[in-house]
């Protein structure tokens, strides 16, 4: 298996593995469970009079803003010492079942995989928090349900444990399809409903595929890179494997499927929109990484062709659904299905560089959505449409909005000097040996959107200004507040990979020397 | 000095003692001394069970030096061990809760106070009598007890022209059930020659075929009180008028005695050894499980999603049961912990569950019962609601899900995949209907007036029996470990 020349970092990873990490040991728990004690507080709160609703907004805003301080902290820890080593950092591990044939263990670590998607999910949520600030309507549902979608995600993102993470992904799942169910516009219930569906039927597809790989791997534990190391027998083994793709695949969900997700994302309240596109996708795109290769390399090899077949599918279905579509943000939510494509690629073709990449994708494509789901709902909420045909020339009246919006479609666009840049590149030159063919498809398809994206942004913001928008506000302080720091994310991963990449290749290379 | 055995003996049978002496001062005291006041009732009801408690705990500790250690008496009908223990004290507590909870169920049941606490002590007895059986006689006089207190305690609400018709339905449905497993009982004492259901194995292996419809008949006839296909209908029928807080009770006391009996009888008795019993219960377990998804997902109302998914939750316990055995890699799968895990979770969580449902159909005038809005009118009985929902409806990662992965593993371990597979996918059902719901409370389009629990008894009740269901999760390590002594001393074949 190639490394395309991170060997060097490989051997620092494997120094600092041999050291070990031992401060804080807490601190993914803080990271995960902080938020779930600060919405356990705050569902005991009263909610009746406007301040003690601020005063549950602001114990919302604490607590993601918590995890995202933790984070920062861990991150930046990691990217000083080159410790992002394999998993060992900031590892616990306790037994939590131990009288059962399947002994399952509190397992968190925080390898170079995780900590960058750990840090858009906290960063989003932060962004989310500020952005649900001026919804009046049950304020402590919202922000007690946001503080568990919270736990849910950080948790699948740090279990180490299958169970665990099947604990955490359920959780996420459950509290999503309520949010859907409360607030997803005049359909919400039959959006609810068939999101949930689906969710629960990847759900019990994962749950399946897991019990069947721990039982089969006869090393009575649940712990993730145990299982994930046993030969399971062949009949078992394939089982698992297409169990399990096909779980996460649901869960991404890949087209046609994925109109479940544009249909929701067109009927929710733009922080939701955002979550959805922003985390929850890329939640199964780590899953597809560190479940469906980390356990089974050989047939991800085998398959390689179909799944990057399908990604390249699914990137295609996209395009042409995007270009039927009228609406700002069905096309936003349609926009952030491209990433599909990339990372299955990567999946197919797992070297070093492609799984970098997809890393990096996962992690610009999912501020890139978020930004520009919350961007598409400040644009609603100003011209009170969502057709594109009523928008046009904005970007006289909203030049901040627009400079936003366009750096988020730059991104997507991969122009250099912004995250989709070097991830883009790092990704289509790791696949590029294996699959030349599928690859400039991706490529086409990467390019096609850019494209199909300026013409939009053209559209609204540009073209001759209209008489009944001359009034229209700019972004205010409290939509740039939460703008702002996914703004500055999409820049930093743009102008800085280099103090990241060696992070994730730590975490990648113990992914490769396990398909290897 | 006291001998040994009859010192052991009689604490074994203490806590049952208690609770029938309890049971016939309450009655006498109904007789005679008839202006008694109800707090006298139950504060006997309640000495009662915590004298039961507190007497299995000591038997328990007396066992603590030799987990395997049992006690054999009454002619081998009866058998006290750690397993018995347990469901012992799981029995008191749920009659416990029942009866401190009991101020709506007293209102309804009118001068019958005093039959109340009498046949809630009976029914208690009864169950953890079936718990401790090892024989054929043990079994059929503990399910007629069971059946004959269930029946009355049914008839009992007074000023209700259905409690009447409602037990005899009871009572016929129940009738046929006793009858087909008491018609096996005798097929199988007539192949075995002994009352004793560790001699079944050894009867078939030389008569495979009359051994085979007894078991049948027999298992047919037990699943009743686990409430599988297709005697579902009972746990279904006493809804509508019943007292909720007597469905909670009824429902929870039928069901830990029913997998207790189902656990001493199949694998302390018939055991590894014969496979049909394991192919019937499996067969059984699938059918509840598919009928109660097919029902459920129409419902809307609570009451309808509880009595539904009542039968598909203890299909889904029982399915431990069916993976008992050694694993592929010749290790146990511990089918039995994760049941009796399962099992525990549901009687709290069904005691909770019929006291929330009993306030709502107080507070709605019996014409629609809903909680919406209920988190704007009752914020804290809303969080118990939603708290006793997410832990009965396996949404994860709380109690019922938890359960479902311990037996689905045990199902994969020893060959029941597709049995594992088919509850994972209707746990999802159970698992929907439940969240539809709880976004109904979260939401809040109904505009019914809702109450409170009525009083302070209740409340404390209903939170203590949510919190448990929660709790589980969090100490589900512990408490399998518990569950692990217990169920060490059951002699498996």
């Amino acid at each position: 298996m190639p490394t395309n020349g991170v060997s060097g970092v490989q051997d620092q990873a494997a120094a600092a593995v041999a050291t070990g990490v031992d401060f804080p040991v807490i601190l993914l728990t803080c990271v995960v469970f902080g938020t779930a004690v600060i919405a356990l507080i705050a569902l005991f709160l009263p909610d009746r009079t406007e301040e003690q609703r601020g005063r549950i907004r602001l114990m919302g805003l604490w607590g993601s803003g918590l995890a995202l301080l933790l984070t920062l902290a861990a991150v930046n820890i990691q990217i000083n010492e080159i410790q992002g080593g394999a998993r060992a950092a900031y590892e616990e591990q306790r037994a939590l079942i131990s009288a059962f044939s399947i002994v399952m263990q509190y397992h968190l670590t925080a390898d170079g995989i995780t900590l960058p998607l750990l840090l858009l999910s906290t960063g989003t949520f932060v962004s989310v928090a500020f952005a649900s600030w001026k919804y009046s309507e049950r304020v402590k549902s919202r922000c007690v349900l946001l503080l568990l979608l919270e736990t849910g995600v950080t948790g699948v993102l740090c279990a180490s444990d299958y169970m665990l993470f099947l604990l955490f992904w359920g959780l996420q799942t459950v509290v999503l399809a309520v949010f859907v169910g409360m607030w997803a516009g005049g359909y919400r219930r039959r959006l609810m409903t068939r999101s949930l569906a689906r969710g629960v039927t990847a759900f019990s597809l994962m749950t399946a595929g897991i019990v069947l790989m721990v039982v089969q791997a006869g090393q009575h534990t649940s712990d993730l890179v145990t299982v994930n190391a046993q030969h399971l027998p062949t009949a078992a083994h394939a089982a698992c494997f297409w169990l399990l793709l096909g779980a996460f695949l649901v869960a991404l969900p890949i087209p046609p499927l994925w109109r479940d997700n544009v249909d929701v994302a067109a009927e929710s309240p733009a922080p939701i929109m955002a979550l959805g596109m922003g985390i929850i996708t890329m939640l199964s795109g780590y899953g597809l990484l560190r479940v469906v290769l980390g356990a089974f390399p050989d047939m991800v090899h085998t398959y390689s062709p179909i799944i990057g077949g399908l990604g390249v599918l699914c990137m295609g279905w996209v395009l042409l659904a995007m270009r039927a579509e009228h609406d700002i943000r069905r096309v936003v939510a349609y926009s952030s299905a491209v990433a599909i494509g990339p990372v299955l690629l990567a999946l197919a073709v797992p070297t070093s560089n492609a799984l970098v990449g997809a890393v990096l994708i996962m992690v610009s494509f999912g501020l890139t959505a978020a930004l520009l789901s919350l961007l598409s709902g400040i644009l609603e909420d100003r011209i009170k449409a969502k057709q594109i045909a009523k928008f046009g020339g904005l970007g006289y009246q909203m030049p901040r909005l627009t400079a936003f919006w366009l750096v988020a479609i730059l991104s997507v666009a991969g122009l250099p000097l912004l995250a989709g840049f070097s991830a883009e590149v790092m990704t289509l030159t790791g696949t590029y040996a294996q699959h030349r063919v599928m690859t400039a498809l991706v490529v086409a398809g990467i390019a096609l959107n850019g494209i199909y994206l300026l013409t939009l942004t053209r559209r609204i913001f540009f073209g001759e200004m209209r008489e009944e928008y001359a009034r229209v506000k700019d972004i205010t302080t409290l939509e740039l507040t939460y703008a702002l720091p996914l703004l500055i994310g999409i820049l930093l991963f743009g102008i800085l990979p280099g103090r990241v990449i060696p992070l994730i290749v730590t975490g990648v290379s113990q992914l490769v020397g396990s398909t290897t | 000095m006291i001998n040994p055995h009859w010192l052991a003996l009689i604490i074994a049978v203490l806590p049952e003692s208690l609770l029938i002496a309890m049971a016939c001062i309450c009655a006498g005291l109904g007789v005679f001394r008839r202006n008694i006041d109800v707090r006298t009732y139950r504060g006997l009801s309640v000495i009662g069970f915590c004298g039961a408690i507190v007497a299995a705990g000591i038997g328990g500790y007396g066992m603590r030096l030799s987990p395997a250690h049992a006690l054999i008496d009454f002619g081998g009908e009866l058998l006290y061990d750690r397993f018995a223990v347990l469901c012992t004290i799981v029995i008191a507590i749920v009659g416990l809760m029942s009866c401190i909870a009991s101020e709506t169920v007293v209102q309804r049941v009118g001068s019958r106070v005093s039959a109340y606490y009498a046949l809630v002590l009976s029914a208690s007895a009864a169950a953890m009598f079936l718990v401790s059986e090892r024989g054929m006689v043990a079994t059929f006089v503990g399910v007629q007890l069971l059946v004959l207190c269930i029946t009355l305690l049914l008839a009992l609400p007074k000023a209700e022209r259905t409690a009447g018709a409602r037990a005899l339905h009871y009572a016929v449905r129940a009738g046929i059930a006793t009858a087909t497993m008491a018609y096996g009982l005798v097929v199988l004492y007539g192949v075995t020659g002994s009352t004793d259901f560790a001699s079944v194995p050894d009867a078939y292996a030389h008569s495979p075929q009359l051994t085979f419809v007894g078991i049948v008949l027999t298992l047919l006839g037990l699943s009743f009180f686990v409430g599988l296909v297709p005697w579902q209908g009972w746990i279904r029928s006493m809804s509508e008028d019943t007292p909720a807080p007597m469905v909670g009770t009824v429902v929870a006391l039928s069901f830990i005695a029913g997998n207790g009996v189902v656990i001493r009888m199949c694998v302390s008795g018939f055991g590894s050894s014969i496979s049909i019993w394991g192919t019937l219960l499996s067969v059984l377990i699938c059918f509840t499980l598919i009928e109660g998804a097919v029902t459920v997902i129409a419902q809307r109302r609570l009451q309808g999603i509880v009595l539904r998914t009542a039968s598909m939750q203890s299909a889904l316990a029982l399915i431990g049961v069916v993976a008992f055995g050694l694993g592929h890699d010749y290790v146990s799968a511990r089918g039995i912990n994760a049941t009796l895990y399962m099992v525990i979770t549901m009687a709290m969580g069904m005691i909770a569950m019929w006291l929330l449902i009993d306030s709502f159909a107080r507070s709605s005038d019996g014409a629609r019962q809903t909680s919406a809005h209920l988190l704007q009118q009752a914020p804290a009985t809303g969080v118990v609601l939603m708290m006793t929902c997410s832990g009965l409806g396996a949404i994860p990662p709380l109690a019922t899900f938890v359960g479902l992965i311990l037996v689905v593993s045990a199902a994969f371990s020893v060959g029941y995949a597709w049995l594992g597979i088919v509850a994972l996918f209707v746990s999802s059902v159970l698992c929907i209907a439940y969240i539809r719901y709880i976004v109904s409370i979260l939401d809040g389009s109904a505009d019914v007036q809702l109450r409170h629990i009525p009083t302070r008894a209740m409340r404390m009740v209903t939170t203590i029996c949510a919190c448990c269901v929660i709790a589980v999760v969090i100490v589900a390590g512990p408490l399998l470990s518990i569950i692990d002594s217990s169920v060490a001393s059951l002699s498996i074949h």
